[in-house]
């Protein structure tokens, strides 16, 4: 018998510590164990016993890239199990403070953490030297998402504006206005990001995804709609546990998940994207045909443009609800009197997916169970899934490039691995 | 970028409350903060590093904080000027969410964003763990590092700006 062993220490950019271990026997792939060794983190056994009120600045704690996704879904799923409905200008402003979150995410990937792998750079500061137009291009999409951010959160980093029923505080049109010409030229800076992408050689890959995504009655999904998938799927939020499973790995320490008596899936902006590209409004369409972007990408390393698309659209959207302003009557609302406490679950869309969050809440309000699967967990298998497919076609190079192919397989999906429980360390195991 | 003596000079304290002595740049600032410095603004660093290119932008003369790990001594103060920055080690990424301080600064400098005038103290830490206690080593530095930035601001002539 052949055994042959490949490791990697850690895998650079990308979210969070972990490691990657592949096993081939014989020249065949035997197994792929993406390992998430940062700790677990225990986030949802320190919200037991915590007022429900508490539960979005907490949970906003667990990303430090994506903390609006966790303070959406933790708000709407407190909200549902209140029996809480919030007003339209509200969800409005929910929704242009989710906008900041995925330009400045999106950005962060697209420019620091991808685009080296196009161009042969090992790192962004390497590109830089011989790019800056582009990573310059990159910062400041990352500054309008981040005014934002600043400005309807309170603070540029872990906001702590948003609240169960609302916001603490809502801005003035005078206050927000002057982002209209910032988001403008992002929307210029996202077109010009697209056509970037799109100009980049991708190496041919075409995956057979079960995409899972938000898909609502209007507009491109953020925090409404229901659980839709490639394969015919359409269930509301609240059956999220129904479908989906997580178990237990034990070589990682985040949970995994796939589909009840199914397989892999995944969340994100390729499955965004497949699902609900008849909801990107004018602007971005144009750009969609401009760049000939296909209806399904399916080639993970092509998300670099499907990201610039919706960078693109959360531009887009935020100028028209920044256009169309007016301050609500009230920053929140207040739940209905005579809660006798219940279950809400929710679903956001992050960044780097679906997000769903459910509480248990006693009479008292106080959390008496919760739940978060984050999409990084989701898309674990799937992510293991791709990096075998790498490593069957690549199996003959040499440790070192098949490494490097098994890195990019990993970081087409932006994982956020500090969110599903740290660096990825890559280990090929020959045997 | 601003024309010399413009602006006002900027120091950053950078860092983590909550994983111990990294948090012990933003003591720093906030003891600047309270005690009032001449001639300089202070402000708490952005958790994304990169921001710092944003929040410096226009500044000729900027001060930066940070806990530093090298195996010496909590509470050992070190000095770094802009042109030594290339000794600062890059790559890495000890920082999983985006990019560490050296890189930015390297990046920065790629971008021809590096202020004019980059000053880094680093203060050594001892623990970095969850917590927001620090060592008295690293609190030991933070009055002796206010001293020093506030000497390098006068012995530099400051900035004229609204002093």
């Amino acid at each position: 018998m052949t055994e042959r062993t490949v490791r990697v220490e850690y895998l650079a950019r990308v979210e969070g510590e972990g490691a990657l271990t592949v096993r081939v026997r014989d020249g065949s792939v035997e197994n792929v164990e993406l390992r998430i060794w940062e700790p677990p983190r225990f986030f949802e056994a320190f919200l037991r016993g915590r007022a429900y009120g508490e539960a979005p600045d907490i949970t906003a704690r667990i990303c430090g890239i994506c903390p609006v996704a966790y303070q959406m879904s933790a708000c709407h799923a407190i909200e549902r199990a209140l029996g809480l409905e919030v007003p339209r200008a509200l969800r409005d402003l929910r929704r242009l403070l989710y906008c900041g979150e995925w330009i400045e995410s999106h950005a962060l990937h697209i420019y620091l953490l991808h685009a080296p792998d196009f161009l042969g750079y090992p790192d962004a500061i390497r590109l830089a030297k011989d790019h800056p137009e582009a990573v310059a291009t990159g910062l400041a999409l990352k500054k309008a998402g981040n005014a934002l951010l600043t400005l309807l959160g309170g603070r540029e980093i872990h906001p702590v504006n948003v609240r169960v029923g609302g916001f603490y505080r809502v801005p003035t049109r005078e206050e927000l206005s002057p982002l209209e010409p910032v988001l403008e030229d992002a929307f210029l800076a996202a077109e010009r990001t697209a056509r970037f992408a799109a100009g980049l050689a991708f190496p041919k890959v075409e995956e057979d995804y079960e995409f899972v995504a938000l898909r609502a009655p209007d507009g491109y999904p953020m925090n409404e709609g229901e659980i839709v998938s490639s394969r015919g799927l359409r269930i509301p939020q609240e059956r999220f546990e129904e479908e989906f499973e997580e178990v237990q790995v034990p070589y990682s320490h985040a949970l995994q998940s796939r589909r009840r008596g199914g397989g892999p899936y995944l969340v994100g902006a390729l499955a965004r994207y497949a699902l609900n590209r008849d909801r990107l409004p004018p602007r971005t369409q144009h750009l969609v045909a401009e760049v000939g972007l296909e209806p399904e990408v399916r080639n993970p390393h092509r998300s670099i443009l499907v990201r610039s698309v919706e960078v693109a659209f959360a531009c887009e959207e935020a100028l028209r609800l920044l256009r169309s302003y007016g301050p609500p009557d009230r920053a929140w609302v207040e739940p209905p009197d005579g809660f006798a406490g219940g279950v809400g679950r929710a679903v956001t869309e992050a960044p780097r997916g679906i997000l769903y969050h459910r509480y248990d809440l006693g009479a008292d309000g106080r959390i008496r169970e919760a739940k978060i699967v984050p999409p990084t967990s989701q898309n674990q298998s799937q992510i293991e899934a791709d990096v075998r497919h790498v490593v069957v076609g690549a199996i003959d190079r040499p440790d070192p490039e098949l490494a490097d192919a098994c890195e990019r397989a990993i970081r087409n999906h932006d994982p956020c691995i500090s969110c599903a429980t740290h660096f990825l360390k890559l280990e090929v195991d020959r045997g | 970028m601003a024309s010399a003596g413009s602006v006002r000079p900027l120091v950053i304290g950078i860092g983590t409350d909550e994983r111990s002595d990294d948090g012990i740049g933003l003591d720093v600032a906030r003891e600047l903060g309270r005690h009032g410095i001449l001639a300089a603004d202070v402000r708490e660093g952005p958790g994304d590093l990169t921001r710092l290119l944003d929040v410096w932008e226009g500044r000729d003369r900027v001060i930066l904080v940070d806990a530093t790990r090298s195996e010496q001594p909590p509470g050992t103060i070190h000095r770094w000027d802009r042109d030594d920055l290339r000794s600062l080690p890059t790559g890495g990424a000890v920082s999983s969410h985006g990019l560490s301080l050296a890189d930015v600064l390297e990046l920065a400098r790629e971008l021809d964003r590096l202020p004019a005038r980059l000053t880094i103290f680093g203060i050594e830490a001892g623990a970095t763990g969850a917590g927001t206690d620090r060592s008295a080593g690293a609190s030991a530095a933070v009055p002796e590092v206010c001293r020093r930035i506030e000497a390098e601001l006068r012995g530099s002539g400051g900035s004229a700006g609204d002093a």
